[in-house]
């Protein structure tokens, strides 16, 4: 018999009574009025948050938001990374103050494709506002680790809500290709951080598909291949050699006025 | 000031897709047509991808014009 897929919807309730979401909401009642921030959760916490409440993390991973056009009047002052870092501090949540603490990183750390933002929820806590990026989103951005740890989030997210299945998940990452284009130059990882020398995402990728669902993925056929073919049909769905043409009937015209 | 309505190039090549329409009816291009056409066929700005454009819209809104009718 085939296993029912539990129905996903989102967005969906965040669960502040978890962990993780007790001490984000420590930290977002923590922020003053006067400096209502908005955050962007991601990792682990995320999951917890959502759909896999058993992906369990020692740490909170939060931003502080890019505010711009009509947030900046909802967030006139928002906390820097370095006056939020300071809040947790003040809370006890630092790293090493608690067992479960908050990092503060910066926007840069967190990279997903380009669905993210316009599926991400956002729920308010006081004046400040904490916004969630979609699952799909927090787990692409575990593949640029790809650990151990990071394989049992997937594999959490697809027992609990029967998804991303084969199919979504493709297209997920056809709709972000150009992360799988294999550089022409051997690939450095500079733009990685130390920890993650091996942070090949094709590789990853590759990994994980035998892991999750059983066979060799292949990167050029099916993820960069169809992209390219479907930008293909999008950029040049038109006719060439119409200015040849022009050019032959001004010739053509010019020979014949002047036999 | 009035709103602009169009773009040069864009102007240009709706220029060049008449032309090529003109020309693919069978009808003679005066002088002056072809002294232009000349130009639009080396002009950089002018690009197949435009021209073509210019005359799926051209051909369109003949169309509108003729079922209006």
């Amino acid at each position: 018999m085939q296993k029912e897929i539990p129905l996903f919807s989102w967005p969906m309730p965040l669960q502040w009574k978890s962990p993780s979401g007790k001490i984000l909401y420590d930290l977002l009642s923590a922020i003053p009025a006067t400096r209502a921030t908005p955050l962007v959760l991601f990792g682990s916490a995320a999951l917890q948050m959502t759909v896999a409440p058993s992906v369990l993390s020692a740490d909170v991973d939060v931003f502080p938001d890019v505010v711009v056009g009509v947030d900046s009047r909802e967030f006139p002052h928002p906390l820097s990374r370095t006056e939020l870092s300071d809040v947790v501090k003040d809370i006890g949540y630092a790293k090493g103050s608690a067992s479960i603490y908050i990092q503060v990183c910066s926007e840069s750390t967190f990279e997903p494709g380009p669905r993210c933002w316009r599926r991400a929820m956002s729920e308010n806590i006081g004046k400040s506002r904490c916004t969630v990026p979609h699952p799909y989103d927090i787990l692409f951005t575990k593949l640029q680790r790809y650990e151990a740890k990071d394989l049992e989030a997937f594999q959490a997210v697809l027992a609990t809500i029967g998804q991303p299945d084969e199919k979504t998940l493709l297209d997920e990452m056809q709709s972000c290709y150009r992360f799988f284009i294999k550089p022409s130059s051997p690939r450095t990882e500079e733009h990685l951080p130390r920890p993650f020398p091996l942070g090949d995402l094709r590789n990853n990728v590759r990994k994980l598909w035998v892991k999750l669902y059983g066979r060799q993925l292949n990167i050029e056929k099916e993820i960069i291949q169809p992209a390219l073919e479907q930008r293909q049909s999008d950029h040049a769905d038109f006719k060439t050699g119409h200015k040849a043409l022009l050019a032959s009937i001004v010739a053509k015209a010019r020979s014949k006025r002047t036999l | 000031m009035p709103l602009k309505t169009s773009s040069p190039i864009w102007r240009k090549s709706r220029l060049a897709a008449r032309l090529l329409i003109k020309a693919g009816q069978g009808k003679t291009l005066s002088e002056a047509q072809l002294s232009v056409a000349s130009i639009l066929a080396q002009d950089t700005e002018v690009t197949d991808r435009l021209i073509d454009q210019a005359k799926h819209s051209l051909k369109g809104s003949y169309a509108k014009r003729n079922s209006s009718l």
